[in-house]
């Protein structure tokens, strides 16, 4: 448990665990961080239709509003969707058919300065 | 980590009979054996342990997401004594579910539990059907269809008590519902028991056999009567997408987990061997519903095609949408820096 915040610390996702890559801070920080910002900026672009948005908050944690300024802690990715679903009151369906249209309007996420 | 391989089939198909045998070879002489009863067929091993069929729902209600206290408690017990020096130290551990288990709960619990999760991990799982009753079971129960989902390896049992025709014609079945896993035959005396139960799992060739690409059409017409069950067969269909290019991981698991996510109860099965942008090994992925491995590398690439292969088995989800959805993510990476 982290002494400051008083976090739990988490076993790490699948996501986070690749043989040959950055997966944790300690091991490689600057491709860590940028990862890290990559999932965010995804995030949004999924997230931004429902009115939620998603901030990083002590490099460990999500932050994810929504437009009435409500606000939740979420610890890791994949549990974004659950809280997305909850705050936003919406669905969150990466075979939406409207959400592929938009998605494939789009251009790539710019890469994050590390 | 200690692979925990798992002996699934319906009732009477042969499970125990199969494992009788693997114990008999000299390749499982350090393995440890963990049963949900003690059947008709004996076994007589070391290290054999019973559990019982408790299980505790998570409030999730998922059925995938049950953590199963008595698997957990039995396999806490060994591995504690065989810290302890009170059993000989197993490298391998073979557990053989009750006929109507769901594999699910048990990879959940493997995954999921704070001090199994660390010493233990799956390894293969092999399915047993029994040729002479195998075709009824998969038109009448829904358990036999997901066993065969979910099998790494198929094991063909009473072979030699039907018709070379009746064995063939079960093979393309059970290969409509699971086209990846490769099939083993039984009465065997050849039977290969060391890649039965190999530890890896997944042999990218598999992904382009005729009937992955057969089984890319919704199935249909294979199983008689009209009943939800019979619907519920039919819609279970097989997805194999191929990308030409390195997948950004972050943007890969933003997709799988939110496809996970929205449809894991009716993602039976992921597997895939995936080129990863700055990885230069292949990199493999395995999925039962919510749940994901830990991906792992293989140490090279097995053929000249390096290109990602991922197979979907799915239910009542369109093939057409799953690999659009992908595609319009995996376009939104950044563009890939050029390798140093």
């Amino acid at each position: 448990m982290c002494t400051l915040c008083g976090g739990v610390e988490q076993a790490r996702h699948w996501t986070d665990r690749l043989e040959g890559t950055a997966s944790s801070e300690a091991e490689e920080p600057a491709a860590w961080r940028q990862g890290r910002q990559l999932q965010i900026a995804l995030a949004n672009r999924i997230l931004s239709q429902h009115g939620l948005a998603v901030r990083d908050w002590d490099a460990h944690t999500f932050v994810l509003s929504n437009r009435t300024g409500q606000s939740e802690l979420v610890s890791r990715l994949a549990a974004v969707w659950s809280t997305a679903e909850r705050l936003g009151r919406c669905r969150c369906d990466p075979l939406n058919p409207v959400l592929l249209s938009r998605l494939e309007g789009e251009e790539g996420v710019e890469e994050a300065a590390t | 980590m200690i692979p925990v391989h798992l002996i699934t089939g319906f009732l009477g198909s042969g499970k125990t009979t199969l494992l009788q045998r693997a114990l008999a070879s000299p390749v499982f002489a350090n393995t440890a054996v963990v049963v949900n009863e003690f059947g008709e067929v004996a076994l007589d091993h070391l290290l054999l342990q019973r559990v019982d069929a408790d299980t505790v729902v998570l409030q999730t209600g998922c059925v995938c997401c049950t953590l199963r206290s008595d698997l957990a408690a039995a396999l806490r017990e060994l591995f504690d004594k065989r810290e302890r020096g009170r059993v000989p130290p197993f490298d391998h551990l073979v557990l053989e579910t009750t006929g109507l288990a769901d594999p699910a709960p048990i990879l959940f619990t493997l995954t999921a539990d704070p001090v199994l999760r660390h010493h233990f991990r799956l390894g293969s799982v092999v399915t047993t059907i029994d040729a002479v009753n195998g075709a009824q079971h998969l038109v009448q129960h829904l358990e036999s269809i997901k066993q065969v989902a979910v099998a790494d390896r198929m094991v063909l049992t009473k072979t030699d008590l039907v018709d070379r025709a009746r064995v063939e014609g079960l093979r393309a079945e059970v290969a409509r519902y699971n086209p990846t896993a490769p099939f083993f035959e039984t009465p065997d005396a050849s039977l290969a028991l060391d890649r039965l139960f190999s530890a890896e799992t997944f042999d990218p060739a598999d992904c382009d056999s005729p009937s992955v690409r057969r089984a890319r059409a919704p199935l249909s017409g294979t199983v008689g009567g009209g009943d939800g069950l019979d619907r519920h067969a039919r819609d279970i269909t097989a997805v194999s997408l191929t990308v030409d290019s390195p997948l950004d991981w972050t943007v890969f698991g933003m997709w799988l987990t939110m496809l996970l996510h929205a449809h894991g109860d009716d993602v039976l099965r992921v597997k895939g061997i995936l080129q990863v942008r700055g990885v230069l090994t292949p990199v493999v992925i395995h999925g039962i519903h919510h749940l994901v491995h830990p991906p792992t590398s293989l140490p090279r690439w097995p053929t000249a095609d390096h290109r990602s292969r991922l197979v979907l088995i799915v239910r009542s989800l369109p093939a057409h949408l799953i690999e659009r959805s992908l595609r319009a993510f995996l376009r939104l990476a950044p563009p890939e820096r050029d390798a140093a």
